[in-house]
């Protein structure tokens, strides 16, 4: 695989291993205020709890990645905060999340050299810069390891450095299997695997199909790893022309087995407000009036712009639903 | 005689979605201090106005808002006409989504800015900001809003025109951080990127425009790659109303910022130069895209031939 190839990504494939969950933002401050005030024992002990308890959010996802993300965010947003990294780690030597935190700075500082354009459009002194930083992305995490190899987050968030570095096939498994013999359902490890499975990374359609089916079919009871297969008709359905993409979810078999996924999310989780916009917008794409309409009944209008990108198309697709199944008491509240 | 918070009739409460909106008071709030209904809150913001605008209880504002009440020039007189303009204009429709809340007037006073709200830590407290930020005048002199993705949106769109696509207005991501504070710890840190973040903050978390002009126009001087810092002030400008700030820096920039000088002098109100501008960042990017090829012509100037 070619560099360009291999660099030919968006923004939004990065967005693509996040969580998809809209998270419970004051609750991830909490996180911040103890970093920015410089109480990193504070922090510390927080991040323990977390690791102990496994809190999840109301979608379901667990806290801890996203209490990195959302750490590694505020030191990168504001470059009088960064220099708390440094700090941090001089005040807890041995911590276990600051690598973590670290090591997703420096990915986030190699998209800045690289720009988030096609890999033929980055230029050619962008690269040295790009390469470097990933590479101190890794040794951060393989720090995290050694620190707390009970901790399946770091293998799990080497399988996305490594994809990002080009690294051969093997060691990106390797780092995914490293992560399930600590933690077997590990959800980021996955989605990580899964991109790594698309064909903007060498992979197939099918590949990503058969993983995330696979993966759903081991852990029935996971509704979480259950989304993988959502998130494998998401990335099969962006690869195609518009003209297809429109109807992608008009295919029976697409809209009940990505309907199944997501009702069983809802069900574990029956106050998340990312599976029910989702179900609502994908019921959308399907023409699936009934089952729209359900999922609007939930929403009210609490749109997840996460989910929908302008309330516009989500006014528009509530509006469909709501008219197109003559309900009258909802068409009332709608004209007043 | 009735207290004049009693006019306030809430025809129509559209909770959409669960909310604890209507959730029982235990005790009602001191006077002027805000409370756990939107209409208890709006109470105390009407006392804030009667008073000339004393501040009370800061609790009844957002964070930013008490920033935004702390800097921003206020016209003598104006928290009695806008007290006013509130009662001229009840009865009042109250709508919540989740943790957002707006006292719409009704049609006839369409000019009259509703009052809006956010629920922080279970208690209504009135934004300033976006009261002031979220809307504009469209074409016809009807209010609109002013951009789109922003915090009262669900509350909003089903009462107001939307705004252009153009330019992003939603507040900076503070992490939880009181924007008072970020804004202390920024003043102090030269770099172009710090005072970006400082101008990114007063005017899409504060409404501070004046504030925040400059020091963009400072970051797009001290930064080592000026377009991107030039790019956002452009788009900055364009929103607040300002364009003729961001024209001279983006000038240099030609003829990559085509489309946003456009935009800039359309605003400006001279519709040659944006038509000049806008008509090349089109073709410059079809000829790119290899559709047309340019001709040149020393009389009749350059010209295309479609490939």
């Amino acid at each position: 695989m070619g560099r360009s190839t291999r660099a030919l990504l968006w923004l939004g494939c990065a967005l693509a291993v996040a969580a998809p969950a809209s998270a419970d933002v004051a609750r991830l401050d909490a996180f911040a205020a103890p970093l920015r005030a410089g109480e990193f024992a504070r922090l510390e002990e927080l991040l323990d709890q977390v690791v102990r308890e496994k809190p999840r959010d109301a979608d379901g996802a667990l806290l801890l990645p996203q209490v990195i993300e959302r750490l590694t965010a505020a030191l990168a947003s504001d470059e009088t905060l960064t220099p708390l990294l440094a700090r941090w780690a001089e005040a807890v030597p041995r911590s276990r999340f600051e690598p973590l935190v670290r090591s997703r700075l420096e990915v986030r500082f190699a998209w800045r050299k690289r720009g988030a354009g096609y890999g033929g459009e980055v230029p050619e002194s962008a690269w040295p810069g790009w390469y470097a930083h990933l590479a101190r992305a890794d040794a951060a995490l393989a720090e995290a390891t050694e620190r707390a190899p009970d901790l399946a987050e770091a293998p799990a968030e080497r399988v996305w450095v490594a994809l990002l570095r080009g690294r051969p096939t093997g060691e990106i498994r390797a780092h995914f299997y490293a992560a399930l013999r600590i933690e077997p359902t590990n959800e980021l490890a996955h989605r990580n695997l899964l991109s790594a499975l698309t064909p903007r990374w060498g992979g197939s359609d099918n590949a990503v199909l058969e993983f995330a089916r696979f993966v759903s079919k081991q852990h029935p009871d996971d509704v979480r790893l259950g989304l993988l297969v959502h998130q494998a008709h998401l990335e099969v359905r962006s690869g195609l022309p518009d003209s297809d993409a429109k109807d992608y979810y008009r295919e029976d078999a697409v809209w009940e087995e990505v309907s199944r996924v997501l009702s069983r999310l809802i069900d574990a989780y029956p106050a998340s407000g990312w599976g029910h916009n989702t179900l609502a917008f994908i019921a959308g794409q399907a023409g699936q009036k009934a089952a729209a309409l359900h999922e609007f009944r939930w929403i009210g209008r609490r749109w997840d712009p996460s989910v929908w990108g302008e309330i516009r198309e989500f006014d528009r697709v509530r509006g469909w639903a709501l008219t197109a199944a003559r309900h009258p008491v909802a068409s009332r509240a709608e004209a007043d | 005689m009735q207290h004049p918070a009693a006019r306030l009739t809430l025809v129509l409460a559209l909770a959409f979605g669960a909310t604890a909106a209507g959730a029982g008071e235990a005790a009602p709030p001191a006077p002027g201090a805000p409370g756990r209904r939107p209409v208890l809150s709006f109470e105390a913001y009407r006392r804030f106005l009667a008073g000339g605008g004393k501040v009370e209880d800061p609790n009844l504002f957002t964070a930013a808002s008490r920033v935004y009440l702390a800097r921003a020039p206020r016209a003598a007189g104006a928290a009695p006409a806008r007290l006013a303009e509130l009662d001229a204009a009840a009865p009042l429709r109250l709508v919540v989504v989740g943790e957002r809340a707006a006292l719409i007037p009704p049609r006839k006073h369409g000019l009259t800015h509703p009052v809006l709200l956010e629920r922080v830590a279970e208690i209504w407290r009135i934004d300033l900001v976006e009261s002031e930020k979220a809307f504009d005048l469209g074409q016809r002199g009807e209010l609109r809003l002013r951009y789109q993705g922003g915090p009262y949106e669900a509350v909003l769109s089903l009462f107001y025109p939307p705004g252009p696509a153009e330019g992003e207005l939603d507040p900076v991501d503070l992490f939880g951080e009181d924007p008072a504070s970020a804004i202390a710890r920024l003043q102090g840190a030269p770099s172009s990127a710090s005072r970006l973040r400082l101008a990114e903050i007063l005017l899409r978390n504060c409404w501070l425009v004046d504030e925040a002009l400059p020091l963009y126009e400072e970051a797009v001087h001290g930064a080592a790659e000026p377009w991107p810092v030039a790019r956002i002030f452009g788009f900055r400008a364009l929103i607040a109303g300002q364009p003729d700030r961001a024209i001279p820096l983006l000038e240099p920039h030609e003829p990559k910022a085509d489309h946003l000088l456009g935009l800039l002098h359309a605003r400006a109100g001279r519709f040659e130069a944006s038509q000049r501008y806008r008509w090349r960042s089109v073709t410059d990017h079809l000829e790119r895209k290899g559709v047309l090829e340019r001709v040149p012509g020393p009389e009749v100037g350059p010209g295309y031939r479609k490939l």
